[in-house]
């Protein structure tokens, strides 16, 4: 029975679309039998509405849908952004990217599983999302697929919602971002919670598979507390958070590295490491109407078993990121829970709405002291830190709710990074365009 | 003066001379006493020890600790090194040791040649050939024995060689603002003009020194260099290439090349090997470095003018009467050299007693342990008729006036 149980969560967190279509089986099982159950009492005739086909129904609210009856609700969704970078650094860094097309479907069976599944029109990984989540309860829901693992809050915001065009260091290299897995999720009063197990350490932690290492079976839970949820004042949505993940890693490199916004390497992590990597994130957001405050904290434990010349333990290598960021829609909208959509948008009687916004950042790798000389060292006992700390500000105008265009200044300055000796400045420009 | 205070003084005295003592060891010169049989202890993690044996044909640093007479490096870099004499049984090893921990130093090095004395079945004609040129006033890197353990285990006997880098040019030149390259055989190359093109010299010289700087900066002045040493003769030619090469420097070092009968140096079977060029800070005039001699010292009749047609720099030069008198004053400096006092035989007697119990010990070597006292055998027999050959073959070459 074990080795059955086993087999199956292999093949659930190793297949997005098996646990998907489980979900979904179980959901379907699961609502028919409420069904039965509710229909014990129920009238005959109403067992005859029910055989009867659906109808359909064709809306465009804010995404074109298809509802069939009770049965099923699908939402399309598309999503087109270009962007454009300049920097001043003397290669080819600066560019044009029109490359980022998603298309996606989200919807709901039976009212009991909802499902999303969301693509790129072209990349590497074409699938970015594809799960269903089983929620007759609110307190205990049951999610499987692929999917971001609960960790992050930035990395967790979705595209729509960013103030900023690009994420946080903090969530781009050290969030784990999506793996295939199963979690259960939920809200107890002024909790919520996401606790799973996951195939991988996340996207964000294999990036170059084929010469670094990185954990492969992952727990991850989150919990995020809404004291005020309750509240009718401002602090409803005030929340602070706590997040974990913990995995094993083989011996290697870890593919755990620092980039700067570009996407050049700052930080690559040309250190042998082996055994548990722990990560822990905290984090707090609050949304009290034009301003919005944000703020993170993620630090990545790794640790070195008999990796030093002799054969020791080695004092983990340790990454760890922080920011703080701050909004302020300063026309055209009340921030609240999302995006500032404008009550006035372009051609309809406004220009939209305007956001105004600002986040400074720092990201280092580093260990912990041990008495030696800070070294570059694959095995050195201290590794020698190297950070990057970031300033953005930034402009976002939504003309309508389906467009965001965002126009971002960043300052970014290395520490023991020898390939960026003077701080790089980059300007940034990106329209969107949601569905 | 009472006697318990002049116990004390004497024993301040004693601690004082054996401080100072400990001080004086502590110095890259200890390092490189060639009378002394040094030890020198590697730790290197056992992964990174099997990738070095494994991968020994790549130049991957691997992190290590160097442990010589009680002085601890610890993050050192260490890569297998050699080109004939690169191999996975006996690593040839370079040691780095600011490449992990910015400014490390060994006692004032910035690094560390463990030759592994592959090739060469008497394990001293490398130090023997540097001794002859340090003798005549050559420069030339410092040497010294060692035996070699990495985590404990013998590896075999090494030889410590100075890296030719900043540091060799501040001792010997007094500055260590001047450009070094190290010459790579590719190809044979006899000292042609490749051409206004600096990619060329590129492939053949890799500097040592001012690695950042662009690539016209390192090579214009050394295709200007082989431009004028292959322009037609004229009245200028020597004036010219007098800009651009010390010819003194350049006679000697050939000289004494040729007196120790080595066949891969500037006048190597295949072209020019085995050496670095220097050129100052202030000035074009560059001059030649030796190098890796694991191949000196065979056949004592060979000529002293060997091969010396074929390398276009020491043809252009031996065509004036003068610089060819020179080049033969060079051989009998050499010659006197070696002879005088018998230091020759000497050096040969006492390093090969130094060494003789390690190489017996070093089950890593290519060669056999008879054929080390074989080969000590000929180089005494060498040692014995060289210096009658030569000075013969000089007064043969002397053109008469």
């Amino acid at each position: 029975m074990r080795l059955a149980s086993s087999y199956f969560l292999t093949v659930l967190t190793r297949t997005p679309l098996a646990a998907a279509a489980v979900l979904t089986c179980l959901g379907t099982g699961l609502a028919d039998a409420q069904t039965t159950n509710d229909a014990t009492s129920a009238q005959s005739d109403a067992s005859a509405v029910a055989s009867l086909p659906p109808t359909w129904d064709f809306a465009w609210k804010d995404h074109p849908a298809v509802t069939f009856g009770d049965v099923a609700r699908v939402e399309f969704r598309a999503r087109l952004s270009a962007e454009t970078r300049l920097d001043d650094d003397e290669d080819d860094s600066s560019r044009f990217d029109p490359a980022r097309r998603r298309i996606g479907v989200r919807g709901e069976l039976w009212k009991t599983v909802d499902f999303e599944v969301e693509g790129e029109v072209a990349g590497p990984q074409p699938w970015r999302d594809v799960f269903a989540n089983y929620h007759v309860l609110n307190a205990v829901q049951v999610q499987g697929g692929r999917f971001k693992m609960p960790f992050g809050l930035d990395e967790n915001t979705g595209p729509n919602n960013r103030e900023f065009v690009y994420r946080s260091h903090a969530a781009r290299d050290l969030a784990p971002g999506r793996a295939n897995g199963v979690m259960a999720h939920g809200r107890l009063g002024m909790v919520r919670y996401e606790l799973g197990v996951f195939a991988t350490d996340g996207d964000n932690a294999i990036r170059h598979p084929d010469t670094r290492v990185h954990g492969d079976s992952t727990a991850a839970v989150r919990l995020v507390v809404q004291p005020f949820h309750k509240s009718r004042s401002r602090l409803s949505d005030f929340q602070v958070g706590a997040a974990y993940t913990g995995t094993k890693v083989p011996e290697g490199f870890a593919d755990l590295n620092g980039h700067t916004f570009g996407g050049k390497a700052f930080f690559k992590s040309d250190v042998w490491v082996r055994g548990a990597q722990r990560r822990v994130g905290l984090e707090s957001r609050w949304r009290p109407g034009p301003f919005s405050f944000q703020t993170e904290y993620i630090r990545i434990n790794t640790e070195r078993r008999g990796q030093s010349l002799e054969g020791n333990d080695l004092p983990a290598l340790v990454a760890r990121g922080w920011y703080v960021s701050g909004a302020w829609v300063l026309a055209g909208a009340r921030k609240v829970e999302s995006a500032p959509t404008p009550k006035r948008p372009l051609f309809g009687g406004g220009l939209g709405s305007i956001e105004l916004a600002a986040r400074a950042e720092r990201l280092t790798f580093a260990s912990t002291d041990a008495g030696f000389l800070p070294s570059t060292s694959p095995r050195a006992e201290v590794i020698l830190p190297r950070g990057n700390a970031a300033i953005t500000l930034g402009i976002n105008w939504f003309p309508n709710r389906w467009l965001k265009i965002q126009a971002n200044v960043i300052r970014e300055s290395f520490t023991n990074a020898t390939a960026f000796p003077v701080p790089l400045w980059s300007h940034v420009f990106s329209a969107n365009i949601s569905l | 003066m009472p006697p318990r205070i002049v116990v004390r003084v004497l024993f301040m005295a004693s601690q004082l001379a054996l401080f100072a003592s400990v001080c004086q060891a502590q110095s890259s010169d200890d390092v490189f006493n060639a009378r002394t049989l040094h030890t020198l202890n590697l730790s290197i993690n056992t992964r990174d020890l099997a990738l070095l044996h494994e991968d020994y044909r790549e130049n991957t640093f691997y992190p290590m600790q160097l442990e010589w007479e009680g002085v601890v490096v610890r993050n050192a870099a260490v890569r297998s090194r050699g080109t004939g004499s690169r191999n996975p049984v006996k690593l040839g090893l370079q040691i780095e040791f600011g490449r992990f921990v910015a400014g490390q130093q060994f006692l004032g090095l910035d690094g560390l040649v463990l030759d592994n004395l592959w090739q060469d079945p008497a394990m001293i004609r490398e130090s023997l050939t540097m001794a002859l040129f340090e003798r005549l006033g050559q420069p030339a890197p410092r040497e010294s024995y060692a035996r070699v353990y990495i985590n404990g285990e013998y590896q075999g006997l090494y030889a410590m060689v100075e890296p030719i880098d900043a540091r060799f040019l501040a001792r010997v030149y007094g500055t260590d603002k001047g450009y070094v390259f190290e010459y790579h055989w590719i190809r044979s190359f006899y000292g042609e003009y490749l051409g206004p093109d600096v990619a060329p010299y590129e492939d053949l010289f890799e500097p040592r020194t001012h690695q950042t700087d662009g690539a016209l900066t390192l090579y214009q002045p050394i295709a200007a260099l082989f431009r004028e040493v292959n322009e037609p003769d004229s009245a200028t030619w020597r004036s010219s290439v007098e800009q651009m090469i010390d010819i003194p420097q350049f006679l000697t070092h050939a000289a004494i090349e040729e007196f120790v009968a080595e066949w891969d140096g500037l006048t190597g079977y295949a072209g020019m090997n085995n050496f670095y060029l220097y050129r100052p800070p202030d000035n074009s005039r560059h001059q030649f470095i030796v190098w890796d001699r694991d191949n000196a010292f065979q056949d004592p009749q060979t000529s002293v003018i060997d091969r010396a047609d074929e390398n276009i720099l020491l043809r252009r030069m031996l065509a004036y009467p003068d610089l060819h008198d020179a080049y033969l004053d060079a051989v009998k400096r050499a010659v006197r050299a070696a002879a005088a006092g018998k230091w020759l035989g000497a050096e040969i007697d006492w390093r090969s007693a130094l060494i003789r119990q390690a190489v017996l010990d070093d089950e890593r070597k290519q060669f056999s342990s008879e054929q080390f006292d074989a080969e000590i055998a000929f180089l005494r027999r060498f040692a014995m008729e060289r210096p009658a050959v030569a000075l013969a073959q000089v007064g043969d070459l002397r053109q008469p006036d």
